[in-house]
């Protein structure tokens, strides 16, 4: 069990007068086992909250809780803890190394947790087999390169090679955004799936509401580095209350429904 | 291969090298292997190969052979002509010439080979730095870089090399001391590159260390292009080594190398030209050898793509196969058996296979499919924008009234002046990626007003003020500051609003708007598409609108296409669709794997499996 708190966290790009405030003072708490969703549209500072959780992007203002630890920083016990938590990228093509078969990259990501250096290579090879089997893909392709996997079973992979980490919180940054719809729900069944099996925490960023509504227990939408609005899922994306929310699930195209009513404005 | 999606989106495909990866991704390790045989195989590989294999066998047997022909001094022939004896003549010591080009072989490659390896080890070793290193320290390394790339190579290499002291050794060090500042500043770009990407920063968050980071994932990334300079930096060093020697500042006496003999007999050109022709050629040999070597592994690595020599495919004639639409009475488009051919590996791909449709005068209709599917194929041989390797081929293409299509082909550009500035003003497309669409470097306002300079016979000022109109056509605030604003100063959905400005600068019978909303958010995408169904409304303008997402369309479109595998497979209405009279397998699996926004919280989403395989004929033609 892990839970995720961000206190009146602030990220800024650059320096002096030129900085950025791409995170302005958030306030938000994952709890353990559950699976939050972060709405908002692209420059929102939802990807790089998430970043600055794992120190792609360090923070400047604020606390950064992982089970009451505060990873800003990280050095010593902390960067452990912080590797607690994994991201998992939007861009399957680049999240693994292209040099590297898959099967080496979940083996990098269990010899970082001190799991296989031990062992031997029959037992590793099980690991890495284990894992794939875990995320629906036939263990026998370990052997294979990222170029001969589809999008789909790419972002397979980079779940396992999070899983292998044995994580307690997982970051998904828009992991499907990039997949056709029809690739899109296996990942996302895997993830829930995963999610349920090992009791993770899990902080959902996509822009997809109808995603997001049936995936996510709660929900927190961003604008402009801030949260503006928060509450269960059904209830923000069903019965929005910020002006900037309902914008949003207006936008939201749907089968049937014409985007432009006979009484909208054009 | 059971692949069946790619994660390109398929308007990628537009570009010419890309469109190579059409259809199911070719696995690298087979290709790459077979890739470096086919290189080899090729004349440009055989040839390298040879030459290599000479090379290599001067420097090594050289000295063997003729060490001792070179050495013997036949004092009667003392700056001797050409002769049976002597092919290349005699030098002013009465030694033979071809003998001593060829003993020389050795030394001068040896010298360019470990001046080479020097220049790229120390430029490897100080390109990486920077990103192992702590920030202030790489930054630090990176301005040494710059300030050491300031100073000529050459001119470095001479300071290094008197400083040094002259003869074989400090040549090859001066050499590659000289040389390790560009590879530095190489090591660095590609590593940075590397380092940006999310595989690295994976690695990052696992805590892997980073002497392991560098080793496993930065290293085997930019070793290729590291490895085709080296091959082409051992003919700069070749050239240098062979200057340095000329000017007296490399070999001495006893050794020699081709340099110092180019030295030597350059004093009797006039009189005696062919040793320093013979040299010349060696030089030239050896040089060229190392360039054409690293241009077979730059092709190998797949760095280069071979250029000349077109594929050319024979027109088969089988495009009539597609089933025929509904008819309309005068369509602004009609198309009927249009094909795409991209060259793959050895033989052809069909990312388009046959499609016919009509759009009708002021329809909105969408063409929905997946990546991969051809959608944006489809649109871009409509406009007429692609061009070789890729093959287009049709029975048929009217756009407005007029054929496009000649001998059977669509060519890639239009045959004709006046049919150029029929499909300038008359036809409108507007791409996925507004911020590559539109030219940095160029105002706004210019680039809209441009359609009406080429086109609509306008001279430059009723261009500009047509183009600050149509910028407020397209409802941008202050339209005349705007104009002379830079791409980069607009929001997405400006720019997108400035390409669609673009097209309304004529009086567009149909806009062709490939993806125009995927880059942007949900609330501008909405603003984009109410500007798309406003000018469809005030001026009759057609839309083709394709999408990867069916609920898109069939919120915006009148009527839809269903694109699967390079074939329509489906037109219906977005009523028929809506209400769940979808009459295709793939159309009926693709509306169901739509998230809803009414779907039960927690349960599994629909899927498509990646396995499933759809019958490609087409249901339901004839009927709206």
């Amino acid at each position: 069990m892990s839970d995720l708190a961000f206190e009146n966290v602030g990220v800024r790009y650059g320096h002096g007068p030129a900085a950025h405030q791409a995170v302005r003072g958030v306030s938000l708490h994952v709890p353990s086992g559950r699976t939050v969703g972060l709405v908002g549209e692209s420059g929102s500072g939802k990807s790089t909250l998430a970043r600055a959780v794992v120190g792609l992007h360090e923070a400047h203002t604020g606390r950064i809780l992982v089970d009451g630890t505060d990873v800003v920083g990280a050095r010593g016990s902390a960067a452990f803890v912080r590797r607690t938590v994994q991201l998992i990228f939007q861009d399957a093509n680049s999240c693994l190394n292209p040099r590297m078969s898959i099967g080496a990259s979940i083996e990098e990501a269990l010899a970082v947790r001190g799991r296989s250096t031990r062992r031997d290579r029959a037992h590793r090879r099980g690991e890495v087999a284990a894992l794939l089997e875990m995320v629906e893909l036939d263990p026998a392709r370990a052997g294979d390169l990222p170029m001969q996997l589809s999008g789909g079973q790419r972002q397979r992979v980079a779940i396992a090679r999070a899983l292998a980490a044995e994580p307690r919180v997982l970051l998904a940054d828009e992991i499907t955004s990039a997949l056709d719809v029809s690739v899109q729900g296996t990942v996302l069944n895997l993830l829930m799936r995963v999610q349920r099996d090992l009791d993770l925490t899990v902080l959902f960023i996509s822009h997809n509401l109808a995603v997001v509504r049936q995936l996510c227990d709660d929900v927190a939408v961003m604008k402009d580095g801030e949260v503006v609005e928060i509450g269960s899922a059904t209830e923000v994306i069903d019965h929005p209350e910020h002006p900037y929310t309902r914008e949003l699930v207006r936008a939201v195209p749907r089968i049937g429904t014409p985007l432009f009513g006979k009484g909208t404005t054009l | 291969m059971a692949v069946t999606s790619m994660s390109t989106p398929d308007s990628a495909l537009a570009g010419p090298a890309a469109a190579t990866a059409v259809g199911e991704p070719m696995p690298m390790a087979v290709s790459s292997r077979r890739r470096f045989l086919t290189v080899l195989r090729s004349p440009l590989g055989i040839g390298a190969l040879a030459a290599l294999m000479v090379v290599a066998v001067f420097a090594v047997f050289g000295p063997v052979l003729w060490g001792e022909a070179a050495r013997q001094a036949d004092l009667t022939q003392l700056s001797a002509k050409p002769s049976a004896d002597h092919l290349l003549g005699t030098d002013a010591g009465g030694r033979d010439v071809l003998a001593r080009v060829l003993t020389a072989t050795r030394l001068s490659i040896v010298t360019a080979v470990l001046s080479a390896a020097l220049g790229v080890f120390v430029g490897v070793v100080i390109g990486l730095l920077p990103t192992i290193a702590p920030r202030r320290l790489g930054r630090l390394v990176n301005s040494a870089i710059g300030v050491a790339l300031a100073f000529p190579a050459l001119l470095l290499a001479i300071v290094v090399s008197i400083t040094l002291g002259v003869g074989a050794t400090s040549v090859t060090l001066a050499i590659g001391l000289a040389m390790a500042p560009s590879y530095a500043r190489l090591t660095q770009t590609l590593g940075a590159s590397v380092t940006g990407r999310d595989f690295v920063a994976a690695a990052r968050i696992l805590g892997v260390s980073r002497a392991r980071i560098l080793v496993r994932h930065v290293l085997p990334n930019v070793r290729d292009p590291l490895i085709v300079n080296a091959s082409i930096g051992a003919g700069t060093a070749l050239v240098a080594a062979t200057g340095l020697s000329f000017l007296g500042l490399g070999v001495q006496a006893p050794d020699y190398d081709w340099g110092r003999m180019l030295n030597e007999s350059m004093g009797a050109i006039y009189v005696n030209p062919a040793p320093s022709l013979g040299l010349g050629a060696a030089i030239v040999f050896a040089g060229v050898t190392f360039a054409l070597a690293g241009e077979v592994l730059a092709r190998a690595f797949g760095l280069h793509r071979p250029s000349g020599r077109r594929r050319r495919r024979k027109t088969t004639g089988s495009t009539a196969a597609s089933p025929v639409p509904q008819v309309a009475e005068d369509p602004v488009l009609r198309v009927r058996g249009l094909r795409v051919e991209a060259p793959r590996g050895d033989g052809w791909a069909t990312p388009v296979r046959g499609v016919s449709f009509d759009i009708d005068r002021g329809e909105i209709v969408g063409i929905v499919g997946e990546s991969g599917s051809g959608k944006s194929l489809t649109c871009m041989a409509v406009a007429s924008l692609l061009e070789e390797p890729l093959h287009v081929t049709a029975s048929s293409v009217q756009f407005d009234g007029t054929e496009l299509v000649v001998r059977g082909k669509v060519p890639g550009r239009p045959r004709s002046k006046s049919l150029a500035q029929q499909l300038g003003t008359r036809l409108a497309f507007v791409f996925q990626d507004p911020s590559t669409s539109l030219n940095p470097a160029l105002h706004v306002g210019t680039q809209v007003a441009e359609v009406g300079l080429l086109h609509g016979g306008l001279s430059r000022r009723e261009a500009r003020r047509r183009a600050v109109d149509r910028l407020a056509a397209v409802r941008l605030s202050d339209p005349a500051r705007r104009a002379r604003q830079y791409p980069h100063e607009f929001s997405g959905g400006m720019r997108q609003r400035a390409t669609i400005a673009m097209g309304l600068m004529g009086e567009p019978a149909l806009v062709i708007a490939d993806e125009p909303t995927t880059a942007l958010d949900v609330t501008v995408q909405r603003e984009v598409l109410a500007l798309l169904r406003r000018v469809n409304r005030e001026h009759g303008t057609a839309v083709m609108f394709v999408s990867h997402d069916i609920s898109l369309v069939s919120s915006f479109c009148t009527r839809v296409l269903v694109m699967y595998r390079g074939a329509i497979v489906e037109s219906l209405s977005t009523e028929d669709l809506a209400s769940g009279r979808a009459a295709h397998p793939y159309t009926r699996a693709l509306v169901a794997a739509v998230p809803h926004m009414d779907a039960v919280p927690g349960t599994e989403f629909a899927t498509i499996t990646e396995d499933a395989e759809f019958p490609l004929d087409a249901v339901r033609e004839g009927s709206v």
